[in-house]
């Protein structure tokens, strides 16, 4: 896992759990099944990905849970996602970067 | 039958030779693994390995005493090829698991087999089958290195492909790279197949050198061109077709 996606993700769920009144177990379980819904992986999403998810695909999760006004929780946490930005490594080439490239688009 | 198996040699070559240089150009300006792999692989399996057997074993085009070497450079050559689409593929798709490592290292020593059982061959002969020990090295060697590499990356590219398009509907997909990607799995999975097919043959003991087999070995081969070109070099229709699609 690449250093910014592992806290880009590890973030996502301590504050879910913070913000959202979930366990440790079911933030993890309920971000990575947002993150498969969506066709990412928390090894590599990306805090910009990760931000298209809270907005969404995260806020009908939460709802289903029973999470009270999950689109506050999900502003919450893209805030805080949005400030890793700053200090995040940019991750080495992804699929899509590679292919992208070999097709010279 | 012959007729559209000598022009699917002759598109596979041609596609083969394009984007393997169309990609080392690239690769030489960027300087990366993935773009010098792919032109490897292009240029080495396609071009040079795959054309240099067809030559020799099948058209007999080569003199006599040049036969034996002009095989080894075409297996030696589809090795390499198989060896580079191996590393690309733990390079792009997985480039921290230990398991991609060990596949790749498992793919290399099968090549490795396939090439050492082919330098044992005795000299080959256009339409005749070698046997031995050597024989069923230089074969099981090269078939189930080939075909593990080749299978291996459709089964990634498929999987990304499936992916990205969901997450098409959220935006976050760029529809020339999955198609880019699908159309990869396509090809890997053609040249893949061909494997398995000899495999296949091998196995039930058929005969190799059969019309049906052959014809079934062109149309995968034409499928594997087809395929790369379309992914490599999308004409302007396609791509405007493609960036209509719906996002669900």
């Amino acid at each position: 896992m690449s250093a910014s996606a592992a806290s880009v993700f590890e973030t996502t769920c301590e504050e879910l759990a913070r913000q959202g009144g979930l366990d440790g177990l079911s933030a993890r379980g309920t971000v990575r099944l947002a993150l498969k819904a969506a066709g990412l992986d928390a090894r590599s999403v990306t805090s910009g990905q990760m931000r298209v998810v809270l907005e969404k695909v995260m806020p009908a999760e939460l709802a289903a849970r029973g999470v009270p006004d999950p689109g506050t929780v999900c502003r919450g946490i893209a805030a805080r996602i949005s400030a890793l930005e700053a200090d995040g490594a940019r991750p080495r080439s992804s699929v899509e970067d590679v292919f992208r490239r070999l097709g010279g688009v | 039958m012959q007729i559209a198996a000598q022009l699917g040699f002759l598109a596979f070559l041609t596609a083969s030779l394009v984007i393997g240089v169309r990609l080392g150009l690239l690769a030489r300006r960027t300087r990366e693994l993935p773009e010098t792999a792919m032109a490897v692989a292009f240029l080495c399996g396609g071009f040079l390995g795959y054309g240099s057997l067809v030559a020799v074993t099948v058209l007999g085009a080569a003199p006599p005493a040049w036969r034996h070497a002009i095989y080894l450079v075409s297996v030696v050559s589809m090795a390499t090829a198989a060896a580079a689409v191996a590393v690309f593929t733990r390079r792009v798709f997985r480039p921290d698991a230990r398991p991609a490592a060990v596949l790749v290292g498992a793919i290399g020593c099968a090549l490795a087999t396939g090439v050492v059982g082919s330098a044992a061959l005795p000299p080959i002969e256009p339409g005749v089958r070698p046997t031995g020990a050597a024989a069923g090295l230089a074969f099981w060697g090269m078939t189930l290195g080939t075909g593990a590499a080749y299978l291996w990356a459709a089964a990634e590219s498929g999987r990304y492909a499936g992916l990205l398009r969901r997450r098409r509907p959220l935006g976050l997909g760029d529809v020339r790279v999955e198609s880019r990607l699908a159309l990869w799995c396509v090809g890997e999975a053609a040249a893949g197949g061909i494997s398995l097919l000899y495999a296949g043959a091998r196995l039930l003991e058929l005969d190799q050198r059969s019309a049906e087999l052959s014809a079934l070995s062109s149309l995968l081969v034409v499928a594997s061109a087809a395929a790369s070109w379309l992914a490599f070099f999308p004409p302007a229709l396609y791509e405007r077709w493609l960036v209509r699609q719906p996002s669900a």
